[in-house]
């Protein structure tokens, strides 16, 4: 598998967050998990927590509580409208872009 | 209340004991408080001390009490589900530096924290102690310079808000004792100005941080 440039992902942290949230609601590490099993493995814990943090801190993510049988409960998180309209954004903010990248390095050299 | 070298070298020491039993109360507190859920006790004291330096972060950021707890809870729970397949120090290795992480959750600027007020205004007793003791030092040796026996000189000076200086010598004009009476207001008119500019202020910047919230 080729390596991801860790610096590229932290541009693309929010738009698969909104993805992977709008998808299935989850909690952090559990998304942390999903991402791995995506192909993001270089994505650590360190860059997902916070970008969740700021996701709901902006409300484009809610948060709700599920008891744990052990120690604190789980903090779930899901999309809401505003993050909704920010994913729809993003993506084709992402669509522009990988459609610029690819029509300039895909040109064949004279 | 008048407070002798003698008697303020005992009350200092006294003091200096009951900060550090509280001190060390509060440390066993913070551990049992930030320990992780489950897992042996290297583990839980190994989340204990990353979560405790993640909160004292998030303080120094000026991130609230309640919203501190939400986030130290959320981080100790995630830790134990990642301990769980990967083991503690792999799991902590991946949050980075909990300053780090820390700086990166309450990435907008909240404005002036409580703790930063407090240290300021522990600094600022301080050097007021420190004027208090260098005045009373140049008052004592300048009454002990005119070695007169017996003398009883009592100075109240408004520089310090009215604060009392006492020395004493003893029949050969050497110093006796000093004391240093502070009146009530030397300590609340700091106090009530502290509170009265820093609740507004705080307020202020926070209002201005909160509008701009980015992702």
């Amino acid at each position: 598998m080729n390596d991801v440039d860790p610096q590229m992902l932290k541009g693309l942290v929010t738009l698969l967050l909104l993805h992977l949230v709008a998808e299935r609601e989850d909690y952090g590490y559990a998304l942390v998990v999903r991402l791995r099993e995506a192909g993001f493995g270089d994505m650590a814990e360190g860059t997902v927590y916070p970008a969740l943090a700021r996701l709901e801190q902006a409300k484009r993510l809610d948060t709700y509580l599920v008891p744990s049988d052990k120690g604190p409960a789980r903090k779930y998180y899901r999309i809401t409208p505003a993050g909704e309209l920010e994913l729809e954004r993003t993506n084709a903010a992402w669509d522009h872009l990988t459609g610029l990248v690819t029509g300039l390095v895909s040109k064949e050299k004279p | 209340m008048t407070v002798t070298i003698e008697s303020a070298t005992a009350v200092l020491a006294g003091g200096a004991g009951i900060v550090l039993l509280v001190l060390a109360l509060g440390w066993i507190g913070m551990v049992i408080r930030f320990r992780a859920p489950v897992g042996s006790w290297r583990d839980q004291a190994l989340t204990a001390k990353y979560v405790m330096r993640y909160d004292n972060a998030l303080e120094w950021r000026g991130v609230a009490r309640a919203e501190r707890r939400s986030l130290t809870d959320e981080l100790r729970r995630n830790i134990a589900d990642a301990a769980a397949t990967e083991g503690v120090s792999d799991s902590l290795e991946r949050l980075g530096h909990p300053r780090d992480l820390a700086n990166a959750v309450a990435a907008r600027d909240r404005g002036p924290t409580w703790a930063l007020g407090s240290f300021v205004a522990l600094g600022v007793w301080f050097m007021l102690q420190m004027g208090l003791f260098f005045s009373a030092d140049v008052l004592a040796t300048g009454i002990e310079q005119l070695e007169t026996s017996n003398a009883d000189v009592s100075v109240t000076t408004p520089v310090f808000l009215g604060t009392t200086f006492e020395v004493t010598t003893d029949a050969a004009g050497d110093l006796n004792s000093l004391g240093v009476e502070s009146s009530a207001i030397a300590l609340l008119i700091p106090a009530l100005a502290f509170v009265v500019f820093s609740t507004p202020w705080r307020l202020g910047t926070r209002k201005t941080a909160r509008s701009a919230v980015e992702i």
